[in-house]
């Protein structure tokens, strides 16, 4: 369904709240946009979760006679998208791994920061606020959590596993997408670099993917469109996802 | 109970101090150390696996578990060499290019050595030339990959070609992470996939006896 000159239909956006901020800038006012339901960050660590509450916005969504489309704001999330499915209007989703591509701007520029510095931990508003991120809120909110959920014991040891992870890290990335506050966070991200003795790298945010995304203007090149029939599958090469018909059996790549 | 099935339960729900306690007691009661790993380890594993394949936990709980399985392997590591048990068969392990996770790597390595592999770890972030340069060097009969990002899979493809285009068509390739399936390994042509450390350990054993390779490839 791409975008006609009436404007674009009318939309149910499905978010992770880690886009809470950056998406506010694009929604606001904007009368295509009927409902959005928004999801706690992180999901992705728990993928079938992230999928099965998906699927339930899906269907709420569709429930909903005044939408036509419905946006899915994510990434591929640990494949959590895999096998969702419309059954009245046509879903759209991002050709993105993750959030980051969409503050990035595009999987390609992801992929070339990726290819420059594997070592990279990314930061950005959201997973700054959410605490998600490698830093000292993150490590005391956790030793709590664990504590009480572990033990004492157990939780030292949890945090020790974590560290050993970053261990591997080098460089924290924070994304500037000139939001307002945008300096707290970016001062917030380097704080943490120094903290764990990374490089700090300063990567300016590009929206077009995102503000494309929620305004209706869906190229087939960065956006897969998944109709009725359909369900989404993950396509390991650089176009990430394809639509397959429901009941399609795997598609191989060729060796 | 009998000593294994509380190591395999301590371990199963990450209680280290037990499974050392049940490790020693297993040791003291004669029980060989092989013997040890594979009743009672490696079915811990595969439980811990099973349950969060099941969501009834989390990340937290299985690396609970996998400290409390390596506290016993830290006892029974040295009585294995002790035993003369010489590992019959070699694995060469790694994540792969562009990927920098390793928890989950180290885990099948340790589970592999319990399970008297030889296990060379080319450690994370490893290009598909150099797992080419170890299977060459090392000639394992088993080659384990990991990966725990979507974006990182397509490094697995690669891996696996050029392990394959080597001309090491023998080799067992096994692949794992969180994001991969057994329809994946399908598709890009791995010979098994273990959707957890325990089971890494049947897939692993498995592999090389289908294989029936006594000498390596």
């Amino acid at each position: 369904m791409p975008l006609t000159s009436a404007g674009p239909p009318a939309l149910a956006l499905i978010a992770c709240r880690v886009l809470d901020l950056e998406l506010a800038g694009f929604t606001r006012g904007a009368a295509h946009i009927v409902r959005c339901e928004t999801f706690e960050m992180g999901l992705h660590d728990r993928p079938s979760e992230l999928r099965s509450t998906l699927a339930g916005a899906i269907t709420r969504a569709e429930a909903d006679p005044a939408v036509e489309c419905v946006v899915l704001v994510y990434g591929l999330c640990g494949l959590a998208l895999v096998d969702l499915a419309p059954r009245r209007c046509p879903i759209v989703v991002p050709r993105a791994h993750d959030c980051i591509t969409l503050l990035l701007g595009s999987k390609e520029r992801y992929a070339a920061c990726m290819r420059e510095e594997p070592g990279t931990y990314w930061y950005s508003p959201g997973w700054n606020h959410g605490q998600r991120v490698p830093g000292p809120e993150r490590e005391a909110t956790w030793r709590r959590e664990y504590t009480e959920k572990y033990g004492a014991d157990d939780a030292e040891a949890l945090l020790e596993v974590e560290r050993e992870t970053f261990a591997q890290h080098s460089c924290a990335g924070y994304v500037d997408l000139g939001l307002a506050g945008n300096a707290a966070d970016r001062d917030y991200a380097e704080r943490c670099a120094r903290l764990l003795g990374w490089r700090f790298q300063l990567h300016a945010g590009d929206p077009a993917l995102l503000r494309d995304l929620v305004e209706g203007r869906w190229d087939e090149a960065r956006f897969l469109i998944v109709k009725p029939g359909e369900r989404i599958a993950h396509s390991p090469d650089e176009t990430i996802v394809r639509a397959v018909p429901v009941a399609a059996p795997p598609v191989l790549v060729a060796r | 109970m009998t000593t294994l099935e509380q190591l395999s339960e301590a371990i199963s729900l990450g209680k280290n101090k037990d499974a050392r306690l049940f490790a020693q007691r297993a040791i003291d009661e004669n029980i060989p150390p092989a013997q040890i790993v594979d009743h009672a380890l490696v079915p811990a594993m595969a439980l811990v696996g099973e349950r969060f394949k099941r969501n009834e936990i989390f990340v937290p709980e299985m690396l609970i578990a996998a400290r409390a399985m390596k506290e016993a392997m830290t006892l029974l590591e040295p009585r294995l060499i002790a035993a003369g048990v010489t590992p019959k068969f070699t694995a060469i392990i790694g994540t792969v290019q562009g990927d920098l996770h390793d928890i989950g790597k180290n885990l099948v390595a340790t589970m592999w050595k319990g399970a008297n592999f030889r296990v060379v770890d080319l450690g994370a972030n490893v290009s598909p030339a150099k797992f080419v340069a170890a299977v060459q060097e090392h000639r394992p009969h088993l080659v384990g990959l990991s990966a725990l990002l979507t974006t990182t899979m397509p490094a697995m493809i690669d891996t696996v070609r050029a392990i394959r285009a080597s001309g090491a068509s023998a080799v067992k390739i096994v692949i794992g992470g969180a994001p991969i399936t057994q329809q994946f390994c399908e598709e890009i042509g791995a010979d098994g996939y273990a959707p957890d450390a325990g089971s890494a350990v049947d897939k692993a054993s498995e592999l090389v006896a289908a294989g029936a390779i006594d000498s390596p490839p």
